[in-house]
């Protein structure tokens, strides 16, 4: 069968299945309703202290809509948990559970490992699209300003992200065959991340280094934003390969 | 003879444990050859490293001529009835079946008629609308069985397909199996050896991770019962 046809058909099984689960719902719920109140604090926050307090730290002639970058900041905070919590038991929960055998009997292992891999993306990236959107609308009802463009130059940025912490989950999904396993040691990564940054010979192996150049997108400086997006996606290709590695070789 | 299996040294190590030993079975092609054992023989093993689950340590296998030593080889014309796996316990029976029938290729319309088809065939069609989850043991494995025969493939490999049936789905398998003619070759894991015996045409015996012994099953059991062959067997042993 036609490679490509073979992914559509894993991913769109994974939507299916996704849409139904109900510890996937769960999460989605409590991430959509973390940022729901992070809108709101964002917008309330911005117009009681004004601009002053980020003009220290932002060199920028184009003015910056800080509702949104507040909410920016609200939202990727949460969001390596939100992805991991989507993506851990992408394949260690199929081999634990044994519904990936028949899959796997019948379609190649790299499609298996595309399709689920694209299937958390497209819910992840959908469900950060809908927030932004909504934020863009609540934002443009409270301020009387449209940032339509911003806010989606931001999602997109956001997603880099996103992409770079699911393609972790899908490792950690991945070195191990128990799902709680794959989670406690993505949670462990992710605060070591943190770290990481901390670190100025180091940092640049931290996605928590590139999260400030959000701002970068809002104040028009296109280089800093490449060079990150860049490093993002370079080590989410590193994940994703070493994740087919493992998977290829595996016993299911 | 033509060879529908064929495997040459193949070998598995579990960490230093080999489970699998330079095995080399060879499948004639409309057979239905039995690969017996004891518990722990390794029958599981050498059935996934052919379906494609398990990855040898060592050894080629070679499916219609085709070399699948790989795991990332899709077996073309292969059906798998697993010893252990699992369908999504959500989805009903129909569905699971053309859900299958889709990764093979086949038209949703193709497939409904395919599946409701094969549900009819395996004594299950009232049980169309069944969620998985609510399937007894012997219903899930009439639905491993069904789903190893969507698309008509020429190979089956089957482990342990009548284990834990009651006598009527039992009755049916075997049906099934010796109805299929010369044109599909069946290689089976079984402990029933009344099974083996009525079903089977070639058995393997496996012990300890090795084949001692391939045979017709007429000239095997010799007219005796192929349990008191395979016990005096394993006394030998
Ligand atoms: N993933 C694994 N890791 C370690 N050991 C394994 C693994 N899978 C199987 N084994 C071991 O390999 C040996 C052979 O197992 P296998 O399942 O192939 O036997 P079998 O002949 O199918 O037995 P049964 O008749 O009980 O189904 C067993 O001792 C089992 O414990
Ligand atoms: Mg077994």
């Amino acid at each position: 069968m036609n490679r490509i046809k073979e992914v559509g058909i894993v991913l769109w099984s994974e939507l299916k299945q996704a849409s139904r689960d109900r510890k996937i719902l769960i999460i989605i719920a409590i991430y959509v309703i973390l940022l729901g109140i992070g809108m709101k604090q964002s917008v309330t926050l911005s117009q009681t202290f004004s601009a002053s307090l980020f003009r220290v730290f932002l060199f920028s002639r184009t003015p910056i809509p800080y509702e949104l970058l507040l909410f920016y900041f609200v939202s990727i905070a949460a969001l390596p948990l939100f992805s991991l919590m989507l993506s851990y038991d992408s394949i260690s929960g199929g081999i634990s559970n044994m519904t990936i055998r028949n899959l796997a009997v019948r379609v190649k292992r790299s499609s298996i490992i595309t399709g689920k891999f694209l299937a958390q993306v497209l819910t992840n990236a959908s469900v950060n699209l809908t927030l932004y959107l909504m934020a863009a609308l609540y934002m443009f009802w409270e301020t009387r300003h449209l940032m339509l463009s911003q806010t989606l130059q931001l999602w997109i940025y956001l997603t880099v992200f996103m992409i770079y912490f699911t393609s972790l989950g899908l490792l950690m999904s991945n070195i191990t065959t128990k799902p709680h396993r794959s989670l406690y040691i993505g949670v462990a990564l992710i605060i070591g991340l943190i770290f990481v940054s901390s670190y100025e010979s180091v940092a640049w192996m931290s996605p928590y280094n590139y999260y400030i150049n959000g701002f970068h997108i809002l104040a028009g400086n296109t280089a800093k934003v490449a060079e990150s997006i860049i490093s993002m996606l370079g080590f989410s290709a590193l994940f994703f390969g070493a994740s087919f590695f493992i998977f290829r070789r595996r016993d299911l | 003879m033509k060879y529908a299996i064929e495997t040459k040294n193949l070998a598995k190590k579990f960490g230093f444990r080999i489970v699998v030993d330079s095995v080399n079975l060879k499948v004639p092609e409309g057979s239905v050859t039995a690969l017996v054992g004891e518990n722990g023989a390794g029958k599981t093993t050498t059935l996934s490293m052919i379906s494609g689950l398990v990855r040898p340590t060592l050894g080629q296998m070679i499916i219609l001529g085709k070399d699948i030593s790989e795991t990332d080889v899709i077996r073309e014309d292969v059906g798998v009835a697993l010893q252990k796996s699992s369908f999504d316990p959500h989805r009903k029976a129909l569905d699971t079946l053309m859900f299958y029938a889709s990764l093979k290729g086949i038209k949703k319309e193709d497939a409904r008629v395919e599946c409701t088809e094969l549900l009819k065939k395996v004594d299950m069609e009232e049980h169309a609308e069944t969620r998985i989850k609510e399937m007894s043991h012997g219903m899930l494995k009439m639905m491993e069985f069904a789903n190893a025969l969507i698309g008509d493939p020429r190979v089956l490999i089957l482990d342990e397909p009548a284990s834990g049936l009651d006598p009527e789905y039992y009755h049916k398998l075997k049906e099934l199996i010796k109805g299929f003619g010369k044109n599909k070759t069946v290689l089976l894991a079984s402990h029933n050896l009344d099974f083996v015996s009525e079903v089977c045409d070639h058995v393997a015996v496996m012990h300890k991770g090795k084949i001692m012994i391939q045979e017709k099953e007429k000239k095997l059991a010799h007219g005796k019962a192929l349990e008191k062959v395979f016990v005096d067997l394993m006394k030998k042993f």
